[in-house]
């Protein structure tokens, strides 16, 4: 199991960079949703049926078994992505911070409208540390739509002032971390 | 076979070591046992005394192994005392001469024999009582037929059973099996069971206990025999909780654990009294595991201490355990958040002694270390392991021995709460503004179980994980307010009301250890027992 969590993680940062809390105890967790309380949920199964033929367990050892834990590692990782964006649809849905295209080609208006509705985190030396996840077919139009952003002065003073709005929020969040009286 | 594995049990412990099971047979049988000597010289021959139904009191002088005439006339002053010296106890108001009987696990020679029946008949013409025996035999039929039903019926379980019978006894407890084997035998979620045959199988469990943990006896792991006890002295709680059990059906089975398991800690004290170095098995290696053994020995003495000082005794060992917590705290070091509870008894019985700097720095210094381990950042992972890992495992962790773990501990942490509570009580504001940016960035992680009884329990099969952040900001008064006012409910009450088992029982659960727990303990160590009464 830890050989197939390890390749997942490999080929999918997305899910690597999701913190995994494990449970020793009880069927359910309760967190809070930011702007709506306490959420409890019990835990939806991932479960991958594995077929082994008898005239393939002889040969089953080294790249033969390596590979056949990598399709389940693939399998689950389907499940697992498919998981996580049907998650995040109904939490922007929840929290009204979804951005439908209805179909029609991204553009740097709706990327930046999508950039202003989001919640940027930054690291100590003020760079962002949150990501935007794109599928790989984007990766094209997200590139010529950054550029656009880039040499278009007005997309481009548009943007700063986002990402300076996202910086003062960020702050206001981070000097709210203390004791007052 | 269980009568091979009695046997065997009973002819290779001493007097002590199967003083509480006897006692625990007595109490099954009907007899209420109302004083257990702890072996000290003015126990006047008498080891256990009892009252019977219709109010005949029994004295019993315990021996271990053949009684032949040269045993004989070394232990005849205590058989006089035991006979001819009244029992005093302020719970004994009849007039009527007790009942003597001399117990052992071995057998008596002929010799003897007669020197026994020229003895009653001494006592006989002086209007004593006489001298009544017990030996193997009839205590090994006694506790064979005290089981009843109330066994480990399938084999898988009758295997566990064995396996932690056959322990060698050096290693750590294997509390997942123990408590495993305890819920063979105590049907904690059978319906419809009797009281009476509810209160046999914790009889039960009590006995098999005490075979299974022999090992440990044998080899003195006092920890190992003091975390067997308590373990069985919660599943006692646990089911008396759970069906609401009148007392009769459980009190004396808890009592007699818990008696065992601070017996267990007594040992302890006496050994590192003893010692002038703490380091075992293989020297080279020890390092991985020396400072975890005195995190260890800190908790299990701070226990301890903690009930003498509650219970207002004095002693030298009591002094000795003050010294000790505060000269070695700084060679022990938190392998994980399991370590904390021990810390938390180190705290208060340093401020029972007057130290309140040091304890409050320690609970200060403890959030501050774990919430910089586990920052939540993918480069901390693994992190701080959390209230679920042993010494044990979280040395296999961190040597990359169990690289089969891939559990995350960066970001959350269980036990910095109760501490941050624990600061709050004492107005540590200092501190606490100092560490709350910090304490923000963690998810704090709490886990309630379904039903209250389950906590109790090794582990709950319902209940939930609550995961939730710290204020941003926080107002102190608002705080120090919560701190103090804290509901304690979520705690069982029975374990709410034994809060020196209480003390012991988070040493062996520490996934049990939370703000509640917290509250609890520091009620109970600021309060003083006046004879049987708590004053706060």
């Amino acid at each position: 199991m830890s050989t197939a969590k390890r390749k997942i993680d490999a080929d999918h940062p997305i899910l690597a960079s999701i913190k995994g809390v494990t449970q020793h105890e009880g069927v359910e967790h309760e967190y809070e949703q930011v702007g709506f309380g306490m959420v409890s949920e019990g835990y939806t199964e991932i479960a991958v049926p594995v077929t082994l033929a008898m005239d393939e367990i002889p040969n089953l050892v080294g790249d033969h078994l390596w590979s056949k834990v990598f399709g389940i590692a693939d399998e689950i990782a389907k499940q697992q992505m498919k998981m996580l964006f049907k998650t995040i649809e109904e939490a922007t849905e929840k929290a009204g911070t979804r951005i439908d295209n209805k179909g029609r080609p991204i553009t740097a208006d709706s990327l930046l409208q999508m950039m202003e509705m989001t919640e940027v985190e930054f690291d100590r030396k003020g760079n962002p540390t949150s990501v935007f996840v794109i599928h790989p077919d984007m990766q094209e139009t997200a590139r010529k739509i950054s550029e656009q952003i880039e040499n278009d002065p007005e997309l481009k003073a548009r943007g700063e002032a986002i990402r300076r709005k996202h910086y003062e929020s960020w702050l206001a969040r981070e000097n709210n971390r203390k004791l007052v009286d | 076979m269980l009568g091979r594995i009695i046997e065997n049990w009973l002819t290779s412990v001493n007097e002590r070591q199967y003083q509480i099971p006897f006692c625990q047979l007595l109490s099954a049988e009907g007899e209420s046992v109302i004083d257990i000597s702890s072996h000290h010289p003015h126990e006047k021959g008498k080891d256990i005394v009892t009252v019977l139904p219709d109010q005949t009191v029994k004295a019993y002088q315990l021996k271990a192994g053949r009684i032949d005439l040269s045993t004989w006339h070394s232990i005849e002053g205590e058989i006089n005392n035991l006979v001819e010296l009244p029992v005093e106890h302020p719970s004994i108001k009849v007039k009527k001469w007790h009942q003597p009987v001399l117990v052992t696990n071995g057998d008596i020679t002929p010799p003897v024999i007669d020197q026994i029946r020229s003895k009653n008949e001494s006592f006989r013409r002086r209007r004593l009582p006489r001298l009544g025996l017990i030996v193997k035999g009839e205590l090994l039929r006694r506790f064979e037929t005290l089981h009843g039903h109330y066994l480990p019926k399938e084999p898988e379980d009758f295997s566990r059973f064995l396996k932690l019978v056959l322990q060698a006894g050096r290693d750590p407890l294997d509390k997942d099996q123990f408590s495993a084997f305890l819920e063979t035998v105590i049907p904690m979620r059978e319906p419809g069971v009797t009281n009476l045959n509810l209160g046999r199988s914790v009889a039960s469990a009590t006995l098999l206990a005490s075979y299974a943990l022999h090992g440990c006896e044998a080899v003195e792991n006092h920890w190992g025999i003091f975390e067997g006890w308590i373990v069985v002295a919660a599943y006692c709680l646990a089911i008396a909780e759970k069906v609401q059990l009148p007392q009769q059906y459980w009190k004396t089975s808890f009592e007699l654990c818990v008696l065992a398991a601070q017996r267990a800690l007594q040992r302890l004290v006496e050994e590192c009294r003893g010692r002038s170095y703490f380091a075992e098995g293989d020297l080279f290696t020890d390092g991985h595991f020396f400072r975890y053994r005195m995190t260890l020995l800190i908790g299990l003495l701070s226990a301890w201490g903690l009930i003498e000082h509650h219970d207002v005794r004095t002693s030298a060992d009591i002094d000795f355990v003050d010294t000790f917590v505060a000269k070695h705290l700084k060679e022990s070091t938190a392998w994980g958040e399991a370590a904390i509870p021990f810390y938390s008894l180190a705290a208060l019985l340093l401020e029972q002694r007057a130290q309140q700097p040091l304890s409050e720095a320690l609970a200060s210094n403890l959030i501050a270390l774990m919430t910089q381990q586990n920052r939540d950042d993918l480069n901390r992972r693994p992190g701080f392991p959390n209230t679920y890992y042993s010494p044990e495992a979280a040395v296999r962790l961190t040597c990359g021995l169990d690289r089969n773990n891939l559990e995350n501990f960066a970001g959350f942490l269980y036990t910095v709460p109760p501490l941050v509570d624990f600061l709050a009580r004492r107005w540590r504001k200092y501190d606490l503004t100092g560490l709350w940016y910090s304490i923000t960035r963690i998810s704090m992680q709490r886990f309630e179980p379904g039903q209250c009884w389950e906590w109790l329990t090794w582990r709950c099969r319902t209940g939930k994980l609550v995961s939730t952040f710290a204020k941003e900001p926080q107002k102190w008064s608002d705080l120090v307010a919560e701190a103090e006012g804290l509901d304690t409910s979520s705690v069982p009450a029975l374990a709410r009301r034994n809060p020196a088992f209480l003390a012991m029982f988070i040493l062996v659960f520490p996934h049990r250890y939370d703000r509640a727990v917290q509250k609890l303990l520091e009620d109970w160590s600021f309060s003083r027992k006046v004879g049987n009464v708590e004053s706060p």
